[in-house]
């Protein structure tokens, strides 16, 4: 397994949930479409907008493979992020503090006054 | 089939009260279940101490459901739901337990979770008249606006909603009896290395279980944990004791944060993004893949 394949993995999953909750927002009448996904892996925005077989990337199995499909369907974006701005940073490795408490901000995590 | 949202949906339903100014409102239904009319056969021994002398081999037959029954949860769905949609509600597409209506330019959601109902309009008088309609066919506790529901915190402001589990973080500390404990910064050291393969001394698996249980809970209002929650529910099968200094370090992390909580803010474009990335040559244990998305 390449890091390639796992960032492409994880972007799949990545576009389950966001399916799962395209489908819940239609439901109060919200239609999102060309849904952006940031991503900091350059290869993978290519493996997923073009729909070639690489000779490299053809042990990935079919299944990681539908967000090729809504890609094509314009339904998701895939854009390249900076290490320093990607907030799923927090939901995948133990951080310091300063980048820590970046992040939270970012993800608007406050402190609650009662 | 499940008739309780996740509770990712209620957080979508935040976001868009959020956007769109409504403010929530809950209620309650008392004895739910025994609202429920069941259609199969269905009988029941008499209880004791009330037979019936003459015909103590007789057994009752059920019109409406009990508490206990199997088919109770879904009787009471059935009978809410239609009672919903004979009230020009429409019942959501892919959420069943959502449920909306329009008037004109007004919308009305409601939101079930089995007997805790929370509801929302653009339209003061439509909450009126909901809430009537609701008490006029079933026994109603509890109303008012949304403030604690299902251990979560919510409270709804001029500058956005905040979601917060305050209460239910100092009753763990307190279970747990780590409210004295030194407050950490992080809730997992950027250096910490935790191996499936530790030879230290094997530490209780209900307490580490239980403690893993609570906290995946308090996820639900803080995305801070969860990273760490979740690699230590990973020893939950054979739990070292360096397992579980690693879990009381985001107790004591959340010793220190007790207060802080998701606050969702109106914003002028609404719209859903994705952010993805993963973990791959971190993990030092079987090489697989820690992906993160938000």
């Amino acid at each position: 397994m390449s890091t390639a394949e796992a960032e492409y993995i994880s972007a799949a999953s990545c576009c389950t949930q966001l399916l799962w909750m395209k489908h819940q927002l239609e439901d109060y009448q919200i239609n999102a479409n060309s849904i952006p996904i940031y991503c900091d892996n350059t290869v993978v925005i290519c493996l997923s907008t073009n729909p070639i077989l690489h000779s490299r990337a053809k042990h990935i199995e079919i299944k990681h493979h539908f967000i090729r499909d809504y890609v094509q369907k314009g339904i998701f974006d895939i854009q390249f992020i900076d290490n320093e701005h990607q907030w799923a940073d927090i939901f995948t490795k133990p951080l310091t503090v300063e980048r820590f408490d970046f992040i939270m901000k970012n993800l608007n995590m406050h402190f609650v006054s009662d | 089939m499940l008739y309780s949202t996740r509770l990712e949906a209620i957080r979508l339903l935040l976001s868009y009260v959020v956007n769109h100014g409504i403010i929530l409102y809950q209620m309650d239904v008392k004895s739910a279940f025994l609202n429920g009319v069941i259609e199969e056969e269905l009988f029941v021994k008499q209880p004791p101490g009330f037979e019936d002398l003459k015909h103590p081999d007789h057994v009752y037959k059920l019109k409406k459901s009990l508490y206990g029954l199997k088919q109770a949860p879904r009787a009471w769905y059935d009978r809410l739901s239609n009672f919903l949609i004979k009230n020009y509600f429409k019942r959501a597409q892919v959420d069943t337990t959502l449920f909306r209506r329009t008037l004109e330019k007004d919308i009305l959601v409601v939101q079930i979770y089995v007997d805790d109902i929370i509801f929302g309009s653009t339209n003061a008088s439509l909450c009126k008249e909901f809430s009537k309609l609701m008490q006029d066919e079933f026994e109603m506790s509890m109303i008012g606006e949304l403030k604690f529901f299902l251990e979560i915190q919510v409270n709804q402001c001029k500058d956005g909603v905040y979601v917060h589990q305050t209460k239910l973080t100092k009753e763990l500390l307190k279970k747990f009896k780590l409210e004295d404990c030194k407050v950490m910064n992080t809730p997992m050291h950027p250096t910490c290395t935790l191996s499936k393969k530790d030879t230290g001394t094997k530490v209780e698996q209900k307490l580490y279980r239980g403690m893993i249980g609570s906290l995946l809970y308090l996820t639900t209002s803080r995305l801070d944990i969860l990273f760490s929650v979740c690699l230590c529910a990973r020893f939950q099968s054979d739990p070292r004791e360096s397992h579980l200094t690693t879990v009381k370090n985001i107790f004591r992390y959340l010793k220190g944060t007790t207060n802080h909580g998701l606050l969702y803010k109106k914003s002028l474009d609404y719209q859903l993004d994705g952010f993805c990335d993963d973990d791959y040559v971190g993990d030092r244990i079987e090489r697989k893949s820690t992906s993160g998305n938000c």
